[in-house]
């Protein structure tokens, strides 16, 4: 166990490093002059171009820029936004990054606690009317992306049925602003959460040892619990980066449309003013989210499930 | 009857029971399975319907999408506008099937330079193998460790620049001013965005299957029967492969369309006026309160598009990949 996860974080290394690679390349080459930009409407000044260049220690090889970025980065340091010179890419990430964990977990909270539940009904019910319906819900829906979700809640929720009204801004965890968001990000998770349960539980229905604790006359509710349910939902596991990077994508195409100020609203906000070194910053930690969360769920694996064995 | 006339008469015969051989092959096969199946035949109706509007839509319809009719400005649904017109007068319908086009047009364009590039460089990895073969692999895990679509974001924005730059060359350079237009910049960028971040999957898919075929029984007696190499992929190795690659490019065709619009949602893929589902989102989110149909319309539209294209997705898969039911 303790090999595998040095091994596993003996490539997390190397990944990390060509994925900031990668990163840095694209926003190095891609944008425009960085100096032109910091030098404002001296731009056309060639001293101040030149002093500035140097300055900046931009006039040296590439190799040697990434790699002083890479020193930087492992240590928490992304660089200064282009358009503000008093904010740290690093701090900006760090303001932000909370206030998207806060709606990832709400939306986490809803994706457990309402996809588990209708998963086991829908294969406790299998083959009635309510696993059809359950089962039909998840397939139409979860083909709707966040950005349409979010406009028909609107109308639904507000318009016609009145149920809420501020749906605006951003008051933490314990408010009613975070409801509508919360709601939205969690829908296409929550949907693929609920077919998973489904067919785990089916699945462990038809086993040995669920047949025995019914025939020892366990009652239905310990039966499901203990045996079913813990067994059905451990596939469940293997899918939680998808999910990760699923509230990632959200929290960008989302916090635009409700005024949240966390990680996506920031991405938006800087693709907008193309400041690239916070879309740098941000596209590297997002990564590193990603990469981090797969890691935790491979290790978490093998405590939950001891079929599981790592060499 | 003259001997001629049942020459003639044989011949028919032999040209009908060939056609019924021919349709008994592994496409005549999967075509029937596929239409066999209720969901993907609804998946393939609305399809082709999305097809047809994005290509001959505009020329039906009465309106051009680009138009702005001062006198309609923010009408509701009549008979005339059957989805009304938004904020600068232009007919919603016609906004819709010209988005249709985009959607079709980079939905088309990406997957074929995802395919293409996937094919290359699985092959690639499975015929070389070696140091080239990990290379390439560890190349797509680590593309594939990105949030695809924050990549697909941070492509977009890098590669706005330079392919602006490069195609007002083109334009100078060669005299075609298309390629000045910035609505075709726009699309250039959004395919290179989208085929970037979409060929690990394909390759690493090839890769799998050309490594498990040629291990295959017969694929090893075609070679040692002495048949050539180029017929042995022509024959044998690509029929067998497409299928997989075919279902994938399928399902993967949605989830194109739907980054398309995505980034245009965020206001970097395909910008005003040009017209994409997700811009038109956008663009009409102001007045939710007041005329919800200008956002609802494109967004049930999007969705229907990406739901067609999943039922057509599963049902491919199990048409050409038979096996793969359980």
């Amino acid at each position: 166990m303790t090999q595998y996860l040095i091994r596993r974080l003996l490539v997390f290394i190397p990944t990390f490093m060509a994925i900031t690679l990668i990163t840095y390349t694209l926003g190095f080459y891609g944008p425009g002059d960085p100096v032109r930009i910091r030098l404002g409407e001296n731009w056309h000044d060639e001293e101040a171009y030149i002093a500035l260049k140097h300055e900046l220690g931009l006039d040296r090889p590439f190799a040697e820029q990434f790699f002083d970025y890479l020193l930087a980065v492992v240590q928490g340091d992304f660089g200064i936004s282009i358009y503000r010179s008093d904010l740290p890419v690093g701090k900006a990430m760090a303001q932000t990054l909370p206030v998207s964990a806060t709606l990832a977990l709400a939306s986490c909270l809803i994706i457990i606690f309402v996809g588990v539940p209708l998963g086991l009904i829908a294969a406790l019910n299998h083959n009635t009317w309510i696993d059809y319906l359950l089962v039909s819900v998840t397939v139409l829906g979860s083909s709707i992306p966040v950005f349409v979700l979010a406009p028909i809640f609107m109308i639904v929720l507000v318009l016609k049925l009145n149920l809420i009204n501020t749906i605006y801004g951003w008051e933490g965890f314990f408010s009613q602003k975070i409801i509508m968001p919360a709601l939205i990000l969690a829908f296409g998770p929550l949907l693929g959460v609920m077919r998973l349960t489904r067919q785990g539980v089916l699945e462990v229905l038809n086993q040995d040892y669920v047949r025995t604790a019914r025939a020892k006359g366990l009652p239905r509710r310990t039966v499901v619990g203990r045996h079913v349910l813990r067994n059905a939902i451990t596939p469940l596991l293997t899918n939680m980066g998808l999910v990760v990077a699923f509230l990632i994508t959200g929290s960008i195409l989302l916090e635009g449309i409700f005024g949240i100020p966390g990680f996506g609203g920031l991405i938006v906000k800087s693709l907008r003013q193309r400041d690239y070194p916070i879309l740098m910053g941000t596209t590297i930690v997002g990564a590193a989210i990603i990469m981090l969360a797969n890691l935790i769920v491979d290790t978490a694996y093998a405590y939950i499930d001891p079929r599981v064995k790592y060499d | 009857m003259t001997e001629k006339q049942d020459v003639e008469r044989t011949l028919e015969l032999n040209r009908s029971q060939s056609w019924e051989i021919e349709a008994r092959s592994l496409w005549g096969d999967a075509f029937r399975r596929l239409v066999r199946s209720k969901t993907s035949l609804l998946g393939l109706g609305i399809f082709m319907l999305f097809v047809f509007a994005a290509i001959f839509g505009l020329a039906l319809s009465p309106y051009d999408y680009l138009r702005q009719d001062l006198y309609a400005l923010e009408q509701g649904p009549s008979w005339a506008h059957p989805f009304g017109t938004d904020e600068l007068g232009r007919d919603f319908l016609t906004r819709i099937i010209a988005g249709a086009r985009t959607a079709l047009f980079v939905g088309v364009f990406v997957t074929i330079l995802q395919v293409g590039s996937g094919v290359l460089i699985g092959a690639t990895a499975a015929y070389l193998g070696g140091w080239i073969d990990t290379l390439l692999m560890w190349t797509v895990d680590t593309i594939l460790s990105f949030p695809h679509f924050l990549l697909a974001v941070f492509i977009n924005a890098t590669l706005e620049n330079p392919i602006e730059d490069a195609m007002i060359a083109v334009a100078e350079r060669t005299g075609w001013q298309w390629a000045n237009n910035t609505v075709y910049i726009d699309y250039v960028v959004v395919f290179g965005a989208l085929a970037m971040v979409g060929w690990g999957p394909i390759a690493r898919l090839v890769r799998g299957q050309i490594l498990s075929l040629r291990a295959q029984d017969f694929i090893l007696s075609a070679e040692a029967v002495g048949v050539r190499t180029p017929r042995i992929v022509l024959r044998h190795l690509l029929p067998n492969a497409l299928g997989p690659v075919i279902v994938a490019a399928t399902a993967g065709f949605g989830s194109i369309v739907l980054a398309e619009s995505s980034l245009s949602f965020l206001g970097i893929g395909i910008q005003p006026p040009g017209a994409s589902w997700g811009a038109m989102i956008t663009e009409n989110m102001g007045v939710w309160r007041e005329r919800p149909h200008l956002v609802a319309v494109p967004g049930i539209t999007l969705s229907l598009i990406v739901f067609a294209a999943n039922f057509l997705g599963d049902g491919l898969n199990d048409a050409l990949n038979p096996r793969s039911r359980q």
